[in-house]
């Protein structure tokens, strides 16, 4: 297999809080080939974000970690730090704050260009410039190239934003929460100009969302990471993932998403968890972080023992007791038994 | 609350003639209908600065101390009276502004740029840096300012103008400082100079055109109460007579006019009243407009 | 003052009856609410810019009525409006809100003085607001709010407001002993959003108007909020209005959808009409643009072409006619009325007849580029 371009090993950061020492993501390790799509999903709290941000370089590891084309940016030659630099880049949520309102789209795309002396002269930045905005579907070009961020729409400075990120031709791009924040008949048209820079320049993509239906489309060829409270659960290719999780927690989030349908909607089948809350980064739970929610867990095992992040074939990992001795069984994964019997549901919260 | 009445001159007959309106008004115009305090602020300066720059040239006279016209009338050719030497008011202020508003804003320009540069980079460069300059900062701030004042001054022979905009702008720069530099690290932040730094666009750079211009309004809205502070400042300074007593000023109007007991002599109140007025509206101007800079900046109104 | 009319909770069988009913447009209940050419302006610095854009609307007793927009729709400004919640840069320009009270009295929400509008809320109507979870007064405790509210309306007796919230508390599903003595901060977002939703049933309204009531909540939570609204639904007796940008919520709460477009309403139906059966390109793209998470294959989708308009330069004749591939020369001159196309399903498109869900044609249709023109500050 070809070298990966960027691998995260056993990344884990802490931070100090008022409340003690909190982990924010815990032992988390993946590999992003060329034109690999990885999404990672979790909820608030689940630290998606400080990984995404560890791996643009933007915060250092506690311990573990991430390597570019073999390695550790931590550890590079400033001359190599500066390649990495530039061929990771960032396109941040907000639309209204990820752009300088003091100077005009041509301005934005031109100043890296400048800089890194990929133009010679004003001329070839502003040329290199409108190839850009209609590499991002911005065309007409010159109704864009001297706007000022504020007279666009939230859609189309989203896509100056990725034109942005392109400017230096980077390898990876880091997408956080890149389309949550724009309206949904804009947001398809938007993940499709990102596919083509995959498809067409093999840029690979570490996509952070809390939305399974915007990952089901956006990586229908790549691969999904569920994470929960700093840890990675369950990872693997995107359409079994989605279609057939594996996690408890996978399948409870799969299922309360509604749909777009309201027979389809009102009827599916939902994965009823013991508790809403996340438990508080603080004080986490022993054992699987998650068994105080779980509707499968097991007392004596599940928390005692963290499960390991177990391969169970069909290049999928899960890190579930009671999953990963049913694969182990020649089950699927899938048939759990519930633990009402032995305990007691508690009321919701 | 609710109006239930239809207000058809505010209903365009359709989207094209709305694109006209909002084409047709000039930035001017927008200002001028919001912003009646800015637009009378810059409308007394205005009149402040034709009277003490070009009024001189057209105000003729002298200033010559004369018996004769002592505590006189106002007059058609003397509007103001005389003062306690006889001497012409009305020649007096207009004569005697220039000085105060160049040694303002000089001050203003060289606190300015002390905090702007220190303050950006203590915010940038952070560590220990950031440390040193806090601590300079908090010992210049807790001296009380008219106490420094008189101790430079009078060590410092006060008798031309850089150097008493130096000294004023030595005590002006702190707070500019504190607030410049927390206003970077908040805008550090932000997501764009994030992205700058992805680029690896170098730090001048991210300082310079990504985080400063957007300080701008900011910057030029302290300068201008950093004026203010210095006119109020000059005033102290001549007040107390800690500055050479020679040529004409507003300042030294005031002290002039209070030590000859203008609050006990009805005959010398406009001696003692004209200049206070002048520096009071200088000063009011100056305010009205820092108020109303932020819209002058705001690059939705720019670009209309 | 008198105290609020106590009102039952549904026995079960009106519970099954209601629910088979639901979302077919077969509801005979009368019309409680009745928005006749609503007009809303915001005034920016370029003039006056229509928000909502002539409004009509009958909501039945008892029904589900669902908002759908994207941002600059007018949704949430058509909501404020009904509770006289604008801001002040804002105002009703034109336009009636007749709404039948509890006692059977009809009035005009628009016109009605500040006295009797101040009892209108809370008593007949209450809204929750959008990140709701932040709305509550964070230096009292859950009870005292729900005290407080109740005595701000004439019902004093202290021990009966507080049981009343117990029960409330157990109806959204949250842990009565834990909620009643705690401080907003000590809750979690989902259970402030819940104990906010408690509190608009207080005083036991016909109405309730909910925005964006699951909006920057975390998966699990909105399942959550969901259920609760669903299962209060159930029990008790209210109309519901819901403001959303979010289709799914619609096909799991609504029994009506309203889709709103630049400040119009361009399509009202049943819930499964307005999915199954779109008649307005709009709706069509909308849901052509939503993915489906069930199901293991791969769903195409297609996106709207173009932006959505800025308010201060809505385009002529039909506001969508720039994004549509249905459009033609009618859609460019003549705004279209919304028409009646049987069923309590109206559209306000030309071409309604020709309107599918086929993807293909909006495939085929160029990117529209609408360029923007400075956009007023955004309200």
């Amino acid at each position: 297999m070809a070298q990966p371009v960027m691998s995260l090993r056993n990344l884990t950061r802490r931070f100090d809080t008022r409340g003690g020492t909190i982990t924010a993501v815990d032992n988390v390790s993946f590999d992003l080939g060329k034109g690999d799509i990885l999404c990672l999903v979790g909820e608030s709290g689940s630290g998606k974000t400080t990984v995404a941000r560890m791996a643009a370089g933007m915060l250092k590891p506690t311990s573990g970690s991430v390597l570019f084309e073999g390695h550790d940016i931590n550890q590079m030659s400033k001359s190599d730090f500066h390649r990495y630099r530039k061929a990771v880049q960032i396109i941040h949520q907000d639309p209204y704050a990820s752009l300088n309102p003091v100077h005009t789209i041509g301005d934005i795309l031109r100043a890296p260009l400048l800089h890194h002396k990929l133009a010679r002269t004003r001329r070839d930045a502003t040329l290199r410039a409108g190839e850009l905005l209609e590499l991002v579907d911005l065309h007409p070009v010159e109704n864009f190239i001297d706007k000022y961020p504020h007279q666009l729409s939230g859609g189309q400075r989203q896509r100056v934003s990725v034109a942005r990120a392109m400017t230096l031709n980077p390898r990876v791009i880091i997408a956080d929460e890149a389309v949550s924040m724009v309206d949904v008949s804009i947001r398809v048209s938007l993940l499709n100009t990102m596919l083509k820079l995959r498809n067409e320049l093999g840029v690979t993509f570490l996509f952070i969302t809390h939305d399974l239906a915007v990952v089901k489309y956006f990586a229908w060829e790549g691969n999904v990471g569920v994470m929960y409270v700093g840890k990675l659960i369950e990872h693997g290719r995107t359409p079994l993932l989605i279609g057939r999780s594996l996690h408890p927690y996978t399948r409870a989030l799969a299922a309360a998403i509604p749909e777009a349908d309201p027979d389809l909607t009102r009827s599916k089948e939902k994965l009823q968890l013991r508790s809403l809350d996340i438990p508080n980064l603080n004080n986490l739970p022993g054992g699987c972080v998650f068994h105080p929610r779980c509707p499968y867990w097991e007392p004596g095992l599940c928390d005692t023992t963290p499960p390991p992040l177990a391969d169970v074939g069909g290049n999928r990992e899960v890190a579930c007791h009671p999953v990963i001795r049913d694969v182990r069984n020649g089950g699927n994964g899938r048939n759990l038994i519930p633990t009402e019997e032995k305990v007691r549901p508690q009321a919701a919260d | 609350m609710a109006q239930a009445t239809l207000n058809t001159e505010h209903m365009p007959a359709s989207s094209a003639e709305v694109a006209a309106q909002v084409q047709k008004k000039s930035f001017w115009r927008v200002f001028v209908e919001r912003n009646k305090a800015g637009t009378l602020g810059f409308v007394i300066l205005g009149s402040i600065l034709l009277l003490t720059f070009i009024g001189p040239f057209f105000v003729s006279g002298d200033n010559r101390t004369d018996v004769a016209n002592i505590y006189g009338p106002p007059s058609w050719d003397h509007p103001l009276g005389f003062d306690h030497s006889g001497r012409d008011l009305w020649y007096q202020i207009v004569h005697g502004g220039r000085g105060v508003i160049i040694v303002a804003t000089m001050a203003a320009l060289a606190s300015t740029f002390i905090a702007v540069t220190l303050g950006a980079l203590a915010a940038m460069v952070g560590g220990r840096f950031d440390m040193i300059m806090l601590t300079i900062t908090d010992v210049v701030l807790t001296v009380p300012q008219i106490v420094l004042l008189g101790v430079l001054a009078a060590y410092v022979r006060l008798n031309g103008p850089f150097l008493l905009a130096l000294i004023l702008a030595i005590t002006g720069w702190p707070v500019l400082l504190l607030a410049v530099r927390s206003q970077v690290l908040s805008l550090k932040e932000r997501e764009y100079v994030e992205a700058a730094r992805m680029l690896d666009l170098g730090m001048p750079r991210i300082l310079f055109r990504e985080v400063l211009p957007n300080m701008a309004s900011y910057i030029v809205i302290n300068f201008v109460f950093a004026m203010s502070g210095a006119v109020y400042g000059q005033v102290i300074l001549y007040f107390l007579g800690l500055v050479s007593l020679s040529g004409i000023n507003w300042g030294l109007m005031i002290q002039d006019a209070f030590r000859r007991g203008a609050v006990f002599n009805a005959d010398s109140m406009l001696g003692l009243l004209a200049p206070i007025f002048m520096i009071v509206m200088l000063l009011w101007s100056l305010t009205l407009i820092a108020r109303s800079l932020e819209d002058i900046f705001n690059p939705r109104l720019r670009e209309v | 003052m008198s105290e609020p009319v106590k009102r039952q909770f549904a026995p079960d069988a009106r519970i099954d009856e209601r629910a088979a009913t639901r979302g077919t447009g077969a509801s005979t209940a009368p019309t409680i609410l009745s928005i006749e050419d609503l007009w809303v302006e915001y005034k920016t610095p370029h003039g006056w810019m229509q928000a909502v854009r002539g409004v009509n609307l009958d909501i039945r007793q008892g029904e589900a009525v669902a908002l759908i927009g994207e941002s600059g729709s007018g949704k949430s400004t058509l909501g404020f409006a009904l509770l006289r919640m604008l801001v002040r840069s804002a105002r009703v320009a034109k336009g009636k809100a007749i709404y039948r009270d509890s006692q059977g009295k009809i009035f005009d929400l628009m016109t009605l003085d500040n006295k009797a509008f101040r009892k209108f809320r809370w008593n007949e109507c209450a809204m929750t607001f959008q990140a709701a979870q932040n709305s509550l007064n964070p230096v009292m405790r859950v009870k005292d709010t729900f005290v407080e509210t109740a005595r701000a309306h004439g019902w004093r007796n202290r021990r009966e407001v507080e049981e009343r919230t117990l029960e409330l508390l157990r109806m959204v599903q949250l842990d009565p002993r834990r909620v009643f003595d705690a401080y907003p901060h000590e809750l979690s977002g989902g259970m402030r959003q819940r104990v906010s939703i408690a509190l608009s049933l207080l005083l036991e309204p016909q109405l309730i108007i909910l925005d964006e009531p699951t909006t920057a909540l975390d998966i699990l939570t909105q399942r959550a909020i969901i259920d609760v609204i669903r299962n209060l639904r159930d029990r008790l007796d209210f109309t519901m209005i819901f403001i959303s940008h979010d289709l799914s919520l619609a096909a799991e709460l609504a029994d009506r959808v309203a889709t709103m477009y630049a400040g119009e309403i361009v399509e009202y139906g049943p819930v499964r009409d307005t999915f199954y059966t779109p008649k307005h390109p709009y709706t069509v793209g909308l849901l052509n643009a939503v993915p489906p998470i069930t199901g293991e294959e791969f769903t195409p989708l297609t996106a709207i072409p173009g932006t959505t308009p800025n308010l201060m330069q809505v385009p002529s004749g039909c506001p969508f006619h720039p994004r549509c591939p249905y459009a033609t020369d009618i859609c460019v001159r003549e705004d279209p009325p919304l028409i009646d196309l049987g069923n309590t399903h109206f559209a306000a498109c030309h071409h309604h007849d020709k309107v599918t869900k086929d993807q293909a044609v909006w495939e085929r249709m160029e990117d529209v580029v609408t360029v923007q023109a400075p956009v007023a500050a955004k309200v």
